[in-house]
């Protein structure tokens, strides 16, 4: 008998009958889902927003397309439209950052950034563009930028044709990439 | 050179994983919501125990990568790990305490209970006195199960006479707990087996063989569940739709079922499963039961959430374990879809379901499971 690895959407129809069997898509997807919005909105809303993701994907289980195998671009999505109702609080955010390059509660960033300094001088530019990014943008452009999914997968995440999701990909990287070309100009 | 994309990943970081607790109340919110409000079943042991969580593996110095600490420690790796040591903790302890106590629960009058102790000690002499050989940790454990099960949806309502549906599931896991297989339309499905309650075969051979004991070990492994079990308790009193998940006593009944109805069990810790579930006051014993298959049985139940009967049924010769099932012994309404979570703290709020939920009339059997087949064989895939 050919063994292959199990995939999410066989977890995910196991779980219409057996809906415990739920839980392995949980213990496969929380963490990566949680960081995901704990860069979005921070690790309070984070925690809500991770969970919140599950129990509606739960109850939406059967309505889950079995031809897709990995279940992430479903999970973000999900994720997304929670995250979509913390707008003001994810701007506030990235305002905070782009005036004192840290985030509002004063967490132990020096460890995380450390390895990568370059990237945490970027950070404060990174992150006044993302606040002037309209919230549909920033969406698409977080999803592949950090969720790591295609802009055709975040496209399906977000229930938006593959040509929209790359256009305004297209569009939210060139404010990202100008953002990051002026600090170079700035530090020569 | 970095591309923008690069630059915006590392320029955040990774984020500290989620704590210990919020992961777990969020899995508990996720089964409480599965299980819709139904007594533990073969299955629901998922939600047992928390599952080994990231933050128990980080080191002193801050994050391991997300990649170095799912190659270091799996799961199932910390859950037995954990495990094992609790074992030895907590079997020295209960030791100590309660010896004597067994004794005279056992000859306490002609009640329902003091059979129930007698058969089930009977049971235990029965399972230590098998032959038994011990798997290879590279072996494979072979069962056959089949469930069966309602598909009901809000607003209807489940009879005695509703026709359940059944599934039969082929599954091999192999005996270090590493790795089930699952055979699905004739291709074997491998995955690493996460779960909570032990599953791999040393840590099963080495839970404590005194009755106590074992039941201390279970409760302190589920203690942080029962705290929050009666956190929502206390928040809900009195809500029309209020969680009632299980807990305590009945709660232990599921796990020793579980324990017996996923695993390939050693003679000397089957009988201490009979003789903890001896201990557990309110349960019964049935010796003319009849199983889901039919067959005549032995039948051990206790009763759950004030309106659930948990049966575990044995071969009545053998006392082999041969299934499970449970029976509404009372019109009960199921609301699914069922907790809300609420910004800020992290708490519960229970929602009736719009559309008035599912009536499980006394009677109907809410879920059933057999299983017709248990083996030791050498490869997934292979039949005994």
């Amino acid at each position: 008998m050919p063994v292959q690895a199990v995939e999410d959407a066989a977890l995910i129809r196991r779980s219409w009958r057996e809906p415990e069997q739920f839980a392995a898509v949980f213990d496969r997807h929380y963490d990566g889902i949680h960081a995901y919005a704990d860069r979005r909105l921070g690790r309070s809303l984070a925690d809500d927003v991770a969970a919140e993701t599950f129990l509606i994907a739960f109850d939406k289980r059967e309505q889950y397309d079995v031809s897709r195998a990995d279940a992430r671009p479903w999970l973000f999505g999900i994720a997304s439209n929670l995250i979509a109702r913390h707008h003001r609080a994810e701007v506030r955010q990235y305002r905070a950052l782009a005036r004192t390059g840290a985030e509002e509660p004063g967490e132990d960033h020096a460890d995380r950034v450390a390895s990568s300094l370059d990237a945490a001088a970027h950070r404060k530019r990174l992150a006044a563009a993302l606040a002037g990014l309209s919230g549909a943008d920033r969406d698409v452009l977080l999803l592949v930028a950090w969720a790591e999914l295609t802009s055709e997968e975040a496209g399906r995440a977000l229930g938006i044709p593959a040509g929209t999701a790359r256009s305004r990909l297209h569009r939210a990287r060139k404010r990202i990439q100008a953002a990051l070309g002026r600090s170079d100009d700035e530090r020569s | 050179m970095m591309n923008d994309l690069e630059t915006l990943r590392e320029a955040w970081g990774q984020p500290e994983p989620p704590v210990a607790e919020v992961r777990h109340a969020a899995r508990m919110a996720l089964l409480e919501r599965a299980s819709g409000g139904s007594a533990v079943s073969a299955s629901g042991s998922t939600s047992a125990l928390a599952p080994a969580s990231l933050g128990d593996v980080r080191g002193p110095a801050g994050l391991l990568s997300r990649a170095a600490v799912d190659r270091r420690l799996t799961p199932a790796r910390v859950a037995r790990r954990k495990w094992a040591v609790r074992a030895l903790a907590v079997a020295a302890v209960a030791v100590v305490v309660t010896a004597g106590l067994t004794a005279v629960q056992l000859y306490d009058g002609p009640t329902p209970a003091a059979h129930a102790q007698v058969v089930l000690a009977r049971a235990a002499d029965a399972a230590q006195a098998r032959s038994f050989g011990e798997p290879r940790p590279d072996q494979w454990i072979y069962t056959e199960t089949r469930t069966w099960f309602h598909k009901a949806h809000d607003g209807e309502t489940v009879t005695a006479r509703t026709p359940l549906e059944s599934e039969a599931e082929t599954a091999w896991r192999r005996a270090d707990g590493e790795l089930v297989a699952h055979d699905r339309d004739g291709k074997l499905e491998i995955h690493n087996l996460g779960g909570n309650t032990p599953k791999d075969y040393a840590t099963i051979a080495a839970l404590p063989t005194d009755p106590e004991a074992l039941l201390a070990l279970f409760r302190e492994r589920t203690a942080r569940r029962e705290a929050v079990v009666e956190r929502i308790r206390e928040r809900f009193a009195g809500h029309e739709a209020a969680p009632n998940p299980v807990s305590g006593d009945e709660f232990m009944f599921g796990l020793l079922r579980t324990l017996l109805s996923d695993n390939l069990v050693p003679p000397e810790v089957e009988a201490t499963v009979f003789r903890a579930i001896a201990l557990l006051p309110g349960v019964t014993v049935n010796e003319a039961a009849t199983d889901p298959e039919g067959r005549p049985a032995l039948a051990v139940s206790l009763e759950a959430r004030g309106w659930l009967r948990s049966e575990l049924f044995l071969d009545p010769e053998t006392f082999a374990y041969r299934g499970t099932r449970e029976t509404a012994v009372r019109d009960h309404t199921l609301h699914n879809g069922f907790f809300v979570w609420r910004g800020g703290e992290s708490a519960f709020s229970p929602s009736p379901s719009p559309t008035g939920g599912r009536l499980i009339e006394a009677g109907a059997v809410y879920r059933q499971s057999t299983r017709t087949a248990i083996a030791v064989v050498d490869e997934p895939g292979q039949r005994p």
